[in-house]
C-alpha cells in the first residue's frame, strides 16, 4: 500500500482526536459506561456526548441506555463495523509513520 | 493489511486486563453460582429427603429470588472486558442445556442418586461461578 492510498483510508470520522480515544478505549474492552470514558478520557459531558453521537450516526458506536435501581447508564459498545473502521485507520496510520521508506 | 506499531498496540490492548472492571460484579457471579450448588442438590435430591415436596419448592423459590437479587447486589457495571459478551452467551447456552436435560430427566421420574445429583448441580453452579472467576481474573488490575 502506498502512501497516497493510506491517505485515502484514513477515516474523517475516526481521526478526530476525541473519537480516536474513544474508539481506542472501546476497542480494548467489550463495553464502557459514560462516566468510565468520561474520566479516562478527561472530557466534558457535552463534549463526549457530541463525539459520540458522530460515531453512532457513522453506525461505529452502539449506545445502550439503562437503569440500575434509580441511577441511568449509557453503555458505550463498538459495533463491527466501527472495529473494522478502527483497524483500517490504524493500518493506514501505520503505513504513513513509514514515510517514504517502504514505498 | 499493513501491520506496524499502532494496530500492534491495538491488538496487545485486545488482551490486557482493562481497568474499571467491576469485582463486585464478578464475586456476585461467583457467590451465586456457589450458592447454587448446594441449593439445586437439595432440589435434585428432595425425594429422598423427609418433607421433599416442600424443599423443593423451597430451592426453587430461593433460587429465583437469588436471581432476581442478583442484578442489583452487582452494582453499576462500567467495564465489561473483551470477550464477555460471547462468554455469557455460552454460560446461558449450557445453562439451559443442563436445565433442560435435568428438567426432562425430573419429568420422566429418573430417581436422582447423591452422586447424579451432585454432579448436576456442580455443574450448573460452577459454570455460573466460572463466570464470575473469569470476570474476577480479568479485574485483577480493576480499581473497583
Amino acid at each position: 500500500m502506498g502512501l497516497a492510498k493510506a491517505k485515502e483510508q484514513l477515516d474523517d470520522t475516526v481521526h478526530s482526536p476525541i473519537r480516536l480515544c474513544i474508539m481506542a478505549a472501546l476497542a480494548s474492552v467489550d463495553s464502557a459506561d459514560y462516566q468510565t470514558l468520561k474520566e479516562a478520557l478527561d472530557v466534558s459531558y457535552p463534549l463526549l456526548t457530541k463525539h459520540a453521537t458522530i460515531l453512532e450516526k457513522a453506525e461505529y458506536l452502539k449506545v445502550t441506555k439503562q437503569f440500575h435501581g434509580k441511577t441511568p447508564m449509557t453503555i458505550y459498545r463498538l459495533t463491527t463495523k466501527g472495529r473494522k473502521a478502527y483497524e483500517i485507520h490504524l493500518a493506514a496510520l501505520d503505513r504513513i509513520v513509514q514515510g517514504l521508506a517502504a514505498t | 493489511m499493513n501491520v506496524g506499531r499502532f494496530t500492534t498496540a491495538a491488538a496487545q490492548a485486545q488482551k490486557e486486563n482493562p481497568t474499571g472492571v467491576s469485582r463486585r460484579e464478578a464475586w456476585t457471579y461467583i457467590g451465586q453460582g456457589l450458592l447454587f450448588i448446594p441449593l439445586l442438590f437439595i432440589n435434585l435430591y428432595a425425594s429422598h429427603l423427609p418433607e421433599g415436596g416442600l424443599l423443593r419448592w423451597g430451592t426453587i423459590l430461593t433460587i429465583l429470588i437469588m436471581a432476581a437479587f442478583v442484578k442489583k447486589a452487582a452494582g453499576p457495571q462500567g467495564v465489561r472486558p473483551r470477550g464477555w459478551k460471547n462468554f455469557q452467551i455460552l454460560t446461558w447456552i449450557w445453562l439451559i442445556i443442563v436445565f433442560v436435560v435435568v428438567g426432562v430427566a425430573l419429568q420422566f421420574k429418573v430417581d436422582f442418586t447423591w452422586l447424579m445429583a451432585l454432579v448436576a448441580s456442580c455443574v450448573i453452579g460452577g459454570t455460573y461461578a466460572g463466570l464470575g472467576g473469569w470476570m474476577l481474573k480479568k479485574a485483577d488490575h480493576g480499581t473497583c
